[in-house]
């Protein structure tokens, strides 16, 4: 089995505003592996973002191949595109994305939802989910009623719940305290050791440095990568 | 596609608004349904006043010809005679049944009262097979066997009953005078509405005597109505063609002289009455309508907001995988509940204000002459609104759900 879960190749995407044509992001070659753990660190505008939605599905390049498990998903319909993100990418926000009047269980149990799974199964499963991440006392509870990390915690195990093969976190640590975000970055650190694809998009040098590969970004363009204190500014290989 | 639990649960998170549309869709509800049912009335009411004229039935009257033919002048007068009728019996055999009646200008009298109202007819036994009487029970109509005994009876209309007899006495058995003969009352006719009338006055002030008597009475041989019943409607246009043919050649007239004979066709009579009263209806379901049409403006308003409110969380789900088609089922389905909880309160509050209505005792003698009509909830006023809810309900809900299944994820996910 192939080992390589993205390659990308000549991507770009642009936007116009009025007369105006915006490079947004361009890269030439990009590849990640099964069970990588890499942290994308750029400032804000530098096109980080538009690579998180394209690696999620959220948005298509402008044009480019982008394959994801061997798929070409640069290819595919909005309809499809929402397939594979609910079966391949779990999805960890800033500022969490929880439905504000549903409990734990039920948000954990929204993307099973859309996968047809039987209620019962999603019951179970969420239940699990949030026992794994430390909130087995907590189903029921609104977000609310949670602290900041408990909200993290809850919206990584909706990541988890469909056993996705690429978690894309963006700034998960942004809105919490330093010992929240440790023991985010922690149970991130768990889900690597279990073979999970991890990519964390962050402005935060601190956070993308507990990751084994940093792949920085500047002016839609990727201009370093390094791994493990391997550093490689060999950019006509990125660029 | 969410579970409607979790659905309705999402909804009733913002419950004054919800509870304020559900308010409109059921006010709504209630003006179309109480209007349709008000229409429904009326035309059920004259519907039933149509078929006491007989239903589907063709009345004959002579009149009088206009144009000279084959050396007869213009201006002969058109009776129908015992020998047409006798005729047209032989010709109309497993067709059509025919029978005759006439009008007999007398006063009816009963001790020192007299009726000088409306004639008496002279019927023959079919007639009653034929134009619908309804007869109080207790009593009888005029049957073979009185026309064959030339027996003296009589059924009285409501109008004589009320001149001649008081409130309190029973008028079958009793005797009243036709040109000083007794006659024997043996029925009443039923107070009716009848919207088409076949003869000079409506049944209700008409009084009937068998025409075998008549015929001894006055020594008139003559019709001044036939009335035909056809087995098949269809052929009703034949019959008259039929008629019109044998009473021209028996009288050496011109058969198309528009003054031979009248026609009264009572299903033609009866479509366009029935047209017009579904013309009230439909007037009547388009004001009821509009109420429901704002109410759904006001479902496509409230969709609008709450799909513009929730942009962040549809940028969610679809994060999560839900398809455009998820989130269109999704305000859909809102939509679609809201308007059916509505639907069903206006419905209800309908049957409950037609229920009393129909409780309350109405004495007003114009609508007693109309058959005092009232609102009826039909089973097809009741699809019908099912029908008009739903579209509404599918209108208002489509364009918002669509306009949030088109949303882009990566831009609602950033929307504030």
């Amino acid at each position: 089995m192939n080992d390589q879960l993205i390659e990308l190749h000549e991507i770009r995407k642009e936007y116009t505003l009025g007369n105006l044509q915006l490079n947004a992001l361009h890269i030439n070659q990009l590849t990640i592996k099964t069970g990588e753990y890499v942290a994308v660190l750029g400032p804000s505008g530098s096109g980080k973002s538009t690579l998180m939605n394209i690696l999620g599905c959220l948005d298509t390049p402008t044009s480019g191949k982008y394959t994801l498990h061997d798929k070409e998903v640069s290819l595919l319909k909005p309809n499809e595109l929402a397939k594979v993100r609910n079966q391949e990418i779990g999805f960890i926000f800033q500022s969490f994305n929880l439905l504000e009047y549903a409990s734990a269980l039920e948000n954990v149990a929204l993307p099973l939802i859309y996968r047809k799974v039987p209620a019962p199964e999603r019951k179970q499963r969420a239940a699990q989910l949030l026992e794994q991440v430390g909130l087995g006392d907590r189903l029921q509870h609104r977000p609310n009623e949670l602290s900041g990390g408990q909200r993290q915690r809850v919206a990584i195990a909706r990541a988890l719940v469909t056993s996705p093969s690429l978690i894309l976190a963006d700034e998960p640590t942004g809105n919490l305290d330093s010992r929240s975000g440790e023991q985010i970055i922690q149970l991130f650190e768990q889900c690597v050791h279990e073979g999970k694809t991890i990519i964390i998009v962050t402005h935060d040098e601190t956070l993308a440095k507990r990751a084994k590969r940093i792949i920085r970004i500047f002016d839609g363009q990727v201009i370093s990568d390094e791994t493990s204190g391997l550093k490689d500014n060999s950019s006509a290989h990125y660029i | 596609m969410i579970p409607i639990s979790q659905l309705v649960r999402d909804m009733f998170a913002n419950r004054t608004r919800l509870l304020l549309t559900i308010l409109a869709v059921a006010w709504g509800t209630f003006s179309i349904t109480s209007m349709l049912a008000v229409g429904e009335g009326l035309r059920l009411t004259f519907g039933n006043a149509i078929a006491n004229s007989g239903e589907g039935s063709l009345v004959v009257t002579g009149k009088q010809t206009t144009k000279a033919h084959h050396g007869q002048s213009n201006g002969i007068k058109i009776l129908l005679t015992q020998h047409d009728l006798d005729t047209l019996k032989k010709s109309f055999a497993g067709r059509a049944l025919i029978t005759g009646s006439i009008a007999w200008d007398v006063h009816i009298h009963r001790n020192a009262k007299e009726s000088r109202g409306p004639p008496v007819t002279a019927v023959e036994p079919d007639y009653v097979r034929m134009h619908a009487i309804h007869v109080m029970p207790g009593g009888r109509f005029i049957d073979a066997e009185d026309n064959k005994q030339h027996r003296q009876v009589i059924v009285l209309g409501d109008h004589t009953v009320k001149k001649l007899f008081n409130a309190n006495e029973n008028p079958i058995g009793q005797y009243v005078y036709l040109k000083n003969k007794p006659f024997l009352v043996i029925g009443i006719q039923n107070k009716t509405v009848q919207l088409i009338e076949t003869s000079q006055y409506p049944d209700e002030m008409t009084n009937w005597i068998p025409y075998s008597i008549y015929q001894e009475l006055s020594n008139n041989y003559n019709y001044s109505n036939f009335i035909i019943a056809p087995q098949d409607l269809t052929i009703i246009p034949r019959l008259q063609n039929e008629v019109r043919r044998y009473i021209a050649s028996s009288r050496q007239v011109d058969p198309n002289d528009p003054g031979l004979v009248d026609f009264i066709n009572i299903q033609e009579e009866k479509q366009k009455i029935n047209l017009f009263f579904y013309g009230i209806e439909i007037v009547l379901g388009i004001i009821g309508s509009l109420t429901l049409l704002v109410a759904g403006v006001g479902i496509a308003n409230v969709m609008y907001i709450s799909v513009r409110r929730a942009t962040r969380e549809i940028g969610i789900r679809m994060a999560l995988g839900a398809t455009a088609h998820d989130i269109l089922a999704y305000y859909a389905c809102e939509a679609g509940i809201t308007t059916a909880i509505g639907g069903v309160i206006g419905l209800f509050l309908t049957k409950i204000v037609v229920f009393i209505i129909n409780c309350i005792p109405i004495n007003s003698d114009i609508l007693e002459e109309f058959g005092s009509p009232r609102p009826v909830m039909s089973l097809s006023v009741i699809l019908l609104v099912i029908f008009t809810l739903g579209a509404t309900g599918l209108l208002a809900g489509i364009f918002p759900a669509r306009k949030a299944a088109l949303i882009n994820p990566a831009e609602a996910l950033r929307y504030e």
